[in-house]
């Protein structure tokens, strides 16, 4: 951070909240506001040491691991269930929309934070490795893998 | 683009776009929560990194110590070395997510809590270290080794007790007894005869701790022979016995599902009663070749004994063969009891 008083803090929060609630969402966190939340209590803590050109990365990163996690022990929870269900909290969705995120959340967790990074947060795939602390090959064939897989469940042909 | 990409950033953006997040109210709470006990170390930490910033270089340990640990720190003693019959390297490419002990943004203790460590041990020397993350036993689960970069920890390697693979399913599947390091408790049979461990096997998670551990022990109970798991389970059976030597049938629940090689029940275990112990050997013959049974016997047992074998469970219209020798049978002559036992099913 560029410095490290409350009124940057303030200013990056109103900044991006939102933004990290809502990825938080379409990575299938069950609370997405909590998620949000717990990376801006971790960026709080490290805010003397976080620049600001790492701001973004560092708070997707974050966010990534603290969904990634609570899927792993909700699913020891639950008997290690393998699907995890997309938080769709807004009225009325089309029908289109639904089954493109119901076969988005049937994919493998980390195929469906790749395709989240890339193709909602628009990151080129560096930035989408670093999300997701792989290397950047590795974020390049989950994308590939996910994509072919909602081709075949989406009955697209062209993936 | 293609068209799949298209439909999905579309989707994408409307679910997000149709979210609404009340960030003033969000932001109250935020406050609150970094004023709770939790975060007040973190906050106390930022301060004084604040305050030695004019000082100069300790800053960034300072900072080291509560979001990138930087300190060694325990919970419980972990053993240093394996003690599972097989350990396996977890992909830390992310091609699985199974166990991930990413320190990156966490504290070892929250890496421990998330894989359900009963004990864990983080060993800081320089700028590499070490987490072991650990059973209640105290056996090691999961070892891995980081290197500090940019303040933060990364992953080099770590290496995780597994089950085996498909082709070698756990520790020489078919020996009966002590797989792991100790058995849990006997149970109480309410019987004067002593109870007799039969198998124990821990099964491991992707974490290489330690997800389900049963312990089958074996006792005569009046005209039947009881089985039985620690008294912590306490999950029994009993097969009714004639009091004559015989085969007394096949039991499939006490060995857990193998997810790793997708069948409900790998392994049937083939029971004999032997109530003078005249008899020797005793051979189960089925579609994988002949597997030779043990037998198990206490002095409470007054001369008795229980033969057991365990076999791969065949396809279900496949016959097993069980023979009981005695000491004056030769094979293949002349077994005391040869019994075919159809098809053994353990779904």
């Amino acid at each position: 951070m560029a410095a490290d008083s409350d009124v940057d803090f303030d200013a990056i929060y109103v900044g991006h909240v939102a933004r990290l609630v809502r990825l938080a969402a379409l990575l299938g966190a069950e609370d997405p506001e909590d998620v949000a939340q717990e990376a801006f209590c971790r960026l709080y803590a490290a805010r003397a040491r976080v620049r600001e050109p790492e701001l973004m990365a560092y708070l997707n990163r974050i966010a990534v691991n603290e969904v990634r996690s609570r899927a792993r022990r909700r699913r020891v929870a639950a008997g290690k269930h393998h699907l995890l269900p997309i938080a769709d909290a807004s009225p009325g969705p089309t029908g289109e929309r639904t089954a493109v995120l119901a076969e988005v959340a049937r994919l493998p967790h980390r195929q469906r934070e790749a395709l989240v990074l890339r193709y909602w947060l628009d990151l080129p795939y560096d930035q989408v490795a670093e999300a997701m602390g792989v290397t950047a090959s590795t974020a390049k064939s989950q994308v590939s893998r996910g994509l072919k897989t909602l081709a075949v469940a989406l009955d697209e042909e062209d993936a | 683009m293609t068209r799949i990409e298209d439909r999905l950033r579309s989707a994408l953006t409307e679910a997000a776009d149709a979210r609404t997040v009340d960030v003033p109210l969000m932001r109250a709470e935020l406050d609150e929560r970094l004023a709770r006990p939790r975060h007040r170390s973190r906050l106390l930490v930022a301060a004084a990194a604040a305050v030695l910033l004019v000082g100069g270089g300790l800053v960034a340990v300072q900072v080291l110590r509560d979001d990138s640990p930087a300190d060694s720190a325990s919970s419980g003693e972990v053993d240093d070395e394996f003690s599972c019959p097989f350990t396996e390297h977890v992909d830390l490419s992310g091609g699985q997510d199974e166990f991930l002990p990413d320190l990156v943004g966490r504290t070892p203790a929250e890496v421990a809590r998330e894989y359900d460590a009963a004990r864990w041990e983080f060993v800081v020397d320089g700028d590499t270290a070490r987490l072991r993350l650990g059973n209640e036993d105290g056996t090691l689960g999961s070892d891995t080794r980081y290197r500090r970069h940019d303040g933060e920890w990364h992953m080099t390697t770590s290496e995780a007790c597994s089950n085996g693979t498909s082709v070698t399913p756990g520790s020489d599947p078919l020996r009966l007894g002590l797989h792991g390091n100790r058995a849990k408790p006997a149970p109480e049979f309410g019987a004067d005869k002593e109870p007799v461990l039969v198998d124990d096997r821990p099964v491991y998670a992707g974490s290489g701790l330690v997800t389900d551990h049963r312990s089958l022990y074996v006792a005569p109970c009046g005209a039947g022979l009881c089985f039985a798991t620690s008294s912590q389970d306490a999950i029994g059976d009993r097969m009714p016995m004639t009091g004559r030597v015989e085969i007394l049938g096949t039991m499939c629940w006490f060995f857990v599902p193998d997810t790793l090689v997708g069948r409900a029940s790998p392994y049937a275990l083939l029971v004999a009663w032997d109530p003078s112990g005249q008899t020797t050997e005793f051979t189960a013959s089925g579609p994988g070749g002949t597997y030779d049974g043990v037998a198990l016997t206490d002095p409470s047992w007054d001369g008795s004994k229980v033969w057991l074998a365990l076999v791969p469970t065949p396809p279900a219209e496949v016959k097993l063969l069980a023979r009981l020798y005695d000491h004056e049978g030769f094979r293949p002559a002349g077994p005391l009891v040869d019994q075919s036992h159809a098809p053994v099913r353990c779904d």
